[in-house]
C-alpha cells in the first residue's frame, strides 16, 4: 500500500525532538485558547498563525495542526463543563455533555470525548490517505444547489433536537433565522436590519449569541434557581463519589457511535461551508434515532456526546481533502491555513500534493500526531479541568460571566458584541424557563444565511427553475439521503413499539442497579 | 415546573407579548424590502417576510394558549429531570437582576476603565453578593482572576484588550 | 491621546530590546528631515491574519525592520470587522497623528459605498499606491471555451452565469464592465467565500468566475481552470498567454488597489517621510519578490496621485453599481 507508506514516512519525517515539542506546546496553547469562551479553532489558528511565521513550513504546520486539535478539544471542555460551545460544530456536544457534567460525570465525559477525537482522527487520517482522490471528485461537485441540500440536511436534524416541544422549537429556529437576516444581503448588497451600524454589516456572529444563550443563560438560570445558596457545589453531590474514568458500560456504549460518527463526519466534512456543524448534528440525530434508549438523549447519554465529537473531529480531516487535493478551503480554519500556505511560499491548488508531497503528507501526519498528543496531554489535564466542577457555583458564576465577557470582546474587539452576548444571555434565560430551544436558535443562525445564500444562488443559476436539483448527480444523491432520513424516523416508532414493553422493564431495572449489574443487563438485551 | 415554589402567572405571557411586538416590528420592516428583484429573482425581503409571518403566527398562538385556564408558567417537565438531584431552593429573581445589571455596567465601563479594573470591580461586587462571609477569598479572587486573564489574553495572545486607566504591561 | 500613551507604554514594555536596537539608526537616509519618526508606530490591518491585506502589511513591516528604515518599534494589530469599517474607523480616530498607518484593499473603496462608515477614502492622508491585485475571468479547463472571443460569442448566444465574490465589490464591477463593453449580457451570481465560488465553477454550476491570480494559479497550472482575460496593465509573467483587457480594447476596468494611508490630517512631515521611505521599500528585492509571489502588478502613484486615483475609481464604481441597481 503506497499511501500508507507515504503516511508512515510523513509521520517519521516529522518525528524530531523540535517537532514533538512544538506539538506539545501547540496542543496546550490550543487548549488554553479553546477553553476561553468565544475562541474556537479558527480563532485559535488566526491568533497563533503569526507566531508560526518564524518557523520553517513543516514546523509551522505541525504546530498549527496541534493548535487546531487543542482548540477544538478546548471547545469540547467548555461545552461539557459550562454549557458553552466554542464554535457551531460543538453545539451538539452540549446536549448530552453538560447534563453528564451536572450528574458529576464530567471526568468520563471528557475522557470519552478525547478518545472519540482520537479514534475519529485516526480514521480520518487513514481515510485521507485512501479515499482522497475519490472524495475530492465528490467535493468538486458541490455547487450552490448541493450546498443548499446539505444545509437542509442540517436543518432536518432540528426535528430531533427540539424534542417534544415542536411548536416552541420551531419558534426558536425562526428567531434564529430572523437574527441571521441581519447584515448585508449577499444577493443584492442591500443592508437589512443594520440600523446604519457598521458593526452589524457582517451580520450577527454565532459566537456572542451562543455564549449568551448557552453559557450566560445557564448561569442566570442557576442563579434564579438559587444555585448560589447550595452548600456544596454546582453539580450534584452523589456524583463526585463516582469514578473519574469511564466505566465499562461507557466504553461499550461509545464504540458504535464513535465509528459511525467518524465515517459520517469525514464525508459530510468535505462539503465546503457547513461540513463540521452539519456532520455533528447528523451524528447526534443518527444516534438518537437508532438508539434503543432515545429518551436518555439530552439527559446525559454517552452516545449523544461521543458520536457528535467523533463526527466533528473527522469532519476536520474531511475538510483537508478539498484543501489538499483541490486547493479549496472548506472551512473557516482551512481558510486560515491557506493564508499560511501563501506565507510559506506554497501555492495551494490541485498540484500541491504532487509538487510538495512531503509537505502535504507532513500536514496529514501532523494532524494525526496532533490527535495522539492531545490524548497524551489530556490524560494529565482532564483531572485539572474536571475539578472546575468542584468549585461552588457562587464563586464559579462570576468567573464564568467574566470569562464570557472578555472572550466575546477578544474575538473582534467589539463592545457591541459583548452587549449582544449579554442580551442573548437574558433571552437564553427566558428561553430555558419557558421551554424554548436555544440549540435550535443557534443552529438556525449558523445555517440560515448559508441556506438563503445558496438557494438564491441556485435560483440565479437556474433562472428560477427548481428542476436544477434533479439535473445534477450529487444533488440527486443528496435528495435520496434526505428521503431515507425522513423515512427512518417514521418507521422506527413501529419497531420501537414492538420492543417497548421489554425495554421499559429493563430500563427500570437498570436504574436500580449499579454499574456491574448494568453491564450484565446490557448483555441480556443484546441477545434479545 | 408548576410543581412547587411561587409561580408568576404572567411571566410566560409577558415574554411572548414582548416577542410578539419585536417580531411585528421585524415583519413590518421586512415588508419595506423588496419581495422580488427587478429581474424577477428572490429579493432581500423574501425570507424576512416568510420568517416574520410564521414566527408571528406561532407566537400569537402560544400567547393565546398561555392565557387559557390550566396553562403552565415556567418550564415544563422537559428540563426537570436533569435537575432532579438538586434541592429546591426557591426562586431568586433579585440576585439574578443585580448580576445582569452589574454585567451591563461592565460593558459600559469596559473600555474607559480598562479590562482589569472593570473586571476586578465586577468580580468583587458579584462575589460579595453571592459568596458572603469570605471577604479575603473574594478580594484575592477579584484581583487575581482579572490579572491572570489579562496576562493570558493580552501578553500571550496579543488580543488587544483595553488597558484603560492602568498602564499596559 | 490616551490611545497613544497606551501604545507607547505597551511598546516600551513589550519590546524594550527592539526599541533600543532601532534607536541607533535614527536619521538614516530617506527620513524627511525634522524629528518625525520619534514614536512607536501603530499599524492597523483592517482584515484578519492570512488574507491578502495581512500578507502585504506584514511584508512591508518586515522590510521596514530589516532595512532599519523605521527607527522605533512597530506594533501590528489586526482590527477586522465590518469589511474594513472597523480597522479604518480606528485609523480615523487617530486623526492628526502621524503614527497610525494602514494598508488598503478593494473594500477601502466599496465599504463606504454600502454602509455609513463615517469616513471616505479621500478623508485619509495618502502615502501611495504600490500595486494592484488584478482580476481574471476564468472558465473550466476542459470546457468548449478556450479564448475570450469564444466566450463573447457563447455569451451572446445563450444565457451564461458568472460567479464572483460579493455584489458591491470589484468582481461584480469587472464582470459588468466587460459585458457592457463587449456587448453581451450575463447573469452575475454573488458568493461569500472563495472556496464555494471555486467549487461552483468546478462543479459546473456557474459558467465562469472572477478571481485573482494569487488564489487561482494552482488551479490554472493543473489545467482545471482556463483564464480568458486579465485586468492587469500588462500581461502577467506567469500567464503570458492571457490577454489583458486593455489589449482587447477595454477601457477603465478596475483592479484592487494595494496602497498605504495615514490618519486624516497627518502632519506634512510624516506624509513626506513615508513617501520617501516607501519609495525605498518598493525598490528592495524583498518587495519585488513579494509582488512576484503574489502575482501583483506594480502600479506606483504617490501622494495626491493616489487620492485622485481613489476618487476616480470610487466614482466609477458608484456609477456602475447605481446603474445595475446594487446601491
Amino acid at each position: 500500500m503506497d499511501v500508507f507508506n507515504d503516511l508512515g514516512q510523513g509521520i517519521l519525517a516529522i518525528l524530531t525532538v523540535q517537532n514533538v515539542l512544538l506539538l506539545g506546546a501547540g496542543v496546550l496553547m490550543g487548549m488554553v485558547v479553546g477553553v476561553m469562551p468565544g475562541l474556537g479553532p479558527s480563532a485559535g489558528l488566526a491568533i497563533l498563525l503569526p507566531i508560526t511565521f518564524t518557523l520553517d513550513p513543516t514546523g509551522a504546520v505541525v504546530m498549527l495542526a496541534a493548535v487546531y486539535y487543542g482548540a477544538m478539544y478546548g471547545g469540547t471542555i467548555t461545552s461539557v463543563l459550562i454549557n458553552t460551545p466554542g464554535e457551531s460544530a460543538t453545539v451538539a456536544s452540549t446536549f448530552d455533555g453538560y447534563p453528564m457534567a451536572k450528574q458529576g460525570r464530567a471526568g468520563p465525559a471528557l475522557v470519552m470525548a478525547a478518545v472519540a477525537s482520537f479514534v475519529a482522527g485516526t480514521i480520518g487520517a487513514i481515510l485521507i490517505s485512501v479515499a482522497a482522490p475519490l472524495t475530492a471528485s465528490v467535493a468538486a461537485s458541490f455547487g450552490p444547489p448541493e450546498l443548499f441540500l446539505v444545509v437542509i440536511l442540517g436543518l432536518l436534524t432540528l426535528i430531533v433536537i427540539v424534542g417534544k416541544n415542536r411548536l416552541l422549537g420551531a419558534l426558536s429556529a425562526l428567531i434564529g433565522f430572523a437574527l441571521a437576516t441581519v447584515g448585508i444581503d449577499i444577493g443584492g448588497g442591500e443592508q437589512r436590519y443594520t440600523f446604519g451600524s457598521t458593526e452589524l454589516i457582517n451580520g450577527i456572529d454565532f459566537i456572542p449569541v451562543a455564549i449568551g444563550l448557552f453559557g450566560v443563560g445557564e448561569v442566570l438560570h442557576t442563579l434564579w434557581r438559587g444555585g448560589h445558596l447550595e452548600k456544596i457545589g454546582y453539580f450534584s453531590v452523589s456524583a463526585r463519589k463516582r469514578g473519574f474514568w469511564p466505566t465499562k458500560a461507557d466504553r461499550r456504549e461509545s464504540r458504535g457511535p464513535m465509528l459511525r460518527g467518524s465515517f459520517l463526519g469525514f464525508f459530510v466534512g468535505t462539503a465546503p461551508g457547513a461540513g463540521a456543524t452539519v456532520a455533528s448534528l447528523m451524528s447526534y440525530n443518527l444516534e438518537k434515532s437508532i438508539s434503543r434508549k432515545p429518551e436518555r438523549f439530552g439527559k446525559g447519554a454517552m452516545a449523544g456526546l461521543v458520536g457528535p465529537e467523533a463526527a466533528n473531529n473527522a469532519a476536520s480531516a474531511g475538510a483537508m481533502v478539498p484543501l489538499l487535493t483541490l486547493g479549496i478551503p472548506g472551512s473557516a480554519s482551512t481558510a486560515v491555513l491557506i493564508g499560511g500556505f501563501l506565507m510559506w511560499g506554497l501555492q495551494p491548488g490541485p498540484l500541491l500534493m504532487e509538487q510538495n508531497p512531503e509537505f502535504a503528507w507532513g500536514l496529514i501526519a501532523s494532524m494525526y500526531l496532533g490527535n495522539v498528543m492531545l490524548l497524551l496531554v489530556n490524560i494529565f489535564c482532564i483531572p485539572v479541568f474536571a475539578s472546575v466542577a468542584r468549585v461552588p457555583f457562587r464563586v464559579l458564576a462570576p468567573i464564568i460571566l467574566l470569562v464570557c465577557i472578555v472572550g466575546t470582546f477578544t474575538v473582534n474587539g467589539s463592545i457591541i458584541e459583548v452587549g449582544i452576548m449579554l442580551a442573548c444571555g437574558v433571552l437564553g434565560f427566558f428561553m430555558r424557563r419557558y421551554g424554548f430551544s436555544p440549540a435550535a436558535l443557534v443552529i438556525a443562525l449558523v445555517l440560515g444565511p448559508l441556506g438563503e445564500e445558496t438557494l438564491r444562488q441556485t435560483m440565479l443559476i437556474s433562472g428560477g427553475e427548481f428542476g436544477i436539483f434533479l439535473e445534477r448527480g450529487t444533488s440527486v444523491a443528496l435528495l435520496s439521503i434526505m428521503l431515507v432520513l425522513v423515512l427512518v424516523p417514521l418507521l422506527t416508532p413501529r419497531l420501537r413499539r414492538f420492543t417497548a414493553s421489554r425495554l421499559d422493564a429493563l430500563s427500570r431495572r437498570r436504574q436500580e442497579r449499579r454499574d456491574e449489574a448494568e453491564a450484565s443487563s446490557e448483555r441480556d438485551r443484546t441477545s434479545v | 415546573m408548576g410543581r412547587r415554589g411561587l409561580r408568576r402567572p404572567t411571566g410566560r405571557t409577558l415574554f411572548l407579548a414582548v416577542l410578539l411586538v419585536v417580531l411585528a416590528v421585524y415583519t413590518q420592516m421586512a415588508f419595506d424590502m423588496e419581495w422580488r428583484t427587478v429581474a424577477g429573482r428572490i429579493g432581500a425581503g423574501f425570507f424576512p417576510r416568510i420568517i416574520g409571518i410564521l414566527a408571528l403566527a406561532i407566537t400569537a398562538y402560544a400567547l393565546v394558549v398561555s392565557l387559557l385556564p390550566g396553562a403552565v408558567d415556567g418550564e415544563d417537565e422537559l428540563g426537570g429531570e436533569e435537575e432532579a438531584g438538586a434541592a429546591d431552593l426557591g426562586r431568586h429573581p433579585l440576585p439574578m437582576l443585580v448580576v445582569i445589571g452589574l454585567a451591563a455596567l461592565v460593558v459600559i465601563v469596559f473600555i474607559p476603565l480598562g479590562m482589569i479594573v472593570a473586571s476586578a470591580l465586577f468580580l468583587a461586587a458579584v462575589l460579595f453578593l453571592l459568596n458572603r462571609g469570605r471577604p479575603v477569598m473574594n478580594v484575592v479572587l477579584s484581583l487575581a482572576v482579572p490579572v491572570a486573564v489579562y496576562l493570558l489574553f493580552q501578553t500571550l495572545l496579543n488580543a488587544g484588550l483595553p488597558g484603560g486607566i492602568l498602564p499596559r504591561f | 491621546m490616551r490611545t497613544k500613551l497606551i501604545t507607547a507604554a505597551a511598546a516600551a514594555a513589550l519590546t524594550v530590546s527592539l526599541t533600543a536596537c532601532g534607536a541607533g539608526s535614527t536619521g538614516s537616509e530617506g527620513s524627511g528631515g525634522g524629528d518625525y519618526p520619534s514614536e512607536p508606530l501603530d499599524w492597523t490591518i483592517a482584515f484578519g491574519p492570512g488574507g491578502g491585506n495581512d500578507i502585504m502589511a506584514r511584508t512591508m513591516v518586515d522590510i521596514l525592520q530589516k532595512e532599519e528604515l523605521y527607527p522605533e518599534n512597530i506594533e501590528i494589530q489586526n482590527r477586522e470587522g465590518g469589511s474594513g469599517a472597523t480597522g479604518w474607523g480606528y485609523l480615523l480616530g487617530q486623526s492628526g497623528s502621524g503614527y497610525g498607518v494602514s494598508t488598503t484593499s478593494g473594500s477601502f473603496i466599496t465599504t463606504p459605498l454600502q454602509a455609513d462608515t463615517g469616513w471616505e477614502p479621500t478623508d485619509f492622508t495618502p502615502v501611495g499606491l504600490f500595486a494592484t491585485d488584478d482580476a481574471l475571468l476564468l472558465v473550466p479547463g476542459e470546457g468548449p471555451i478556450d479564448t475570450w472571443e469564444q466566450w463573447v460569442e457563447a455569451a451572446k448566444a445563450e444565457r451564461l452565469v458568472v460567479g464572483g465574490i460579493g455584489t458591491v465589490n470589484v468582481d461584480f464591477i469587472v464582470s459588468a464592465m466587460l459585458a457592457e463593453q463587449a456587448g453581451y449580457e450575463v447573469e452575475y451570481v454573488p458568493f461569500n467565500e472563495e472556496g464555494q465560488l471555486q467549487t461552483a465553477l468546478l462543479s459546473g454550476a456557474v459558467d465562469a468566475m472572477i478571481s485573482n491570480p494569487g488564489s487561482i494559479l494552482g488551479q490554472v497550472e493543473a489545467g482545471d481552470m482556463q483564464p480568458l482575460i486579465s485586468t492587469a496593465p500588462e500581461r502577467l509573467d506567469v500567464l503570458p498567454d492571457v490577454p489583458t483587457a486593455e489589449e482587447l480594447g477595454f477601457e477603465g476596468i478596475p483592479s484592487m488597489p494595494r496602497g498605504l494611508i495615514l490618519p486624516p490630517d497627518a502632519p506634512a512631515e510624516a506624509q513626506e517621510w513615508w513617501i520617501d521611505t516607501m519609495k525605498e521599500v518598493v525598490e528592495t528585492p524583498e518587495w519585488q519578490a513579494y509582488l512576484d509571489e503574489n502575482y501583483l502588478s506594480e502600479d506606483l502613484r504617490w501622494g495626491e496621485d493616489f487620492t485622485s486615483y481613489l476618487t476616480e475609481t470610487q466614482d466609477r464604481f458608484e456609477e456602475i453599481l447605481t446603474e445595475h441597481g446594487a446601491l
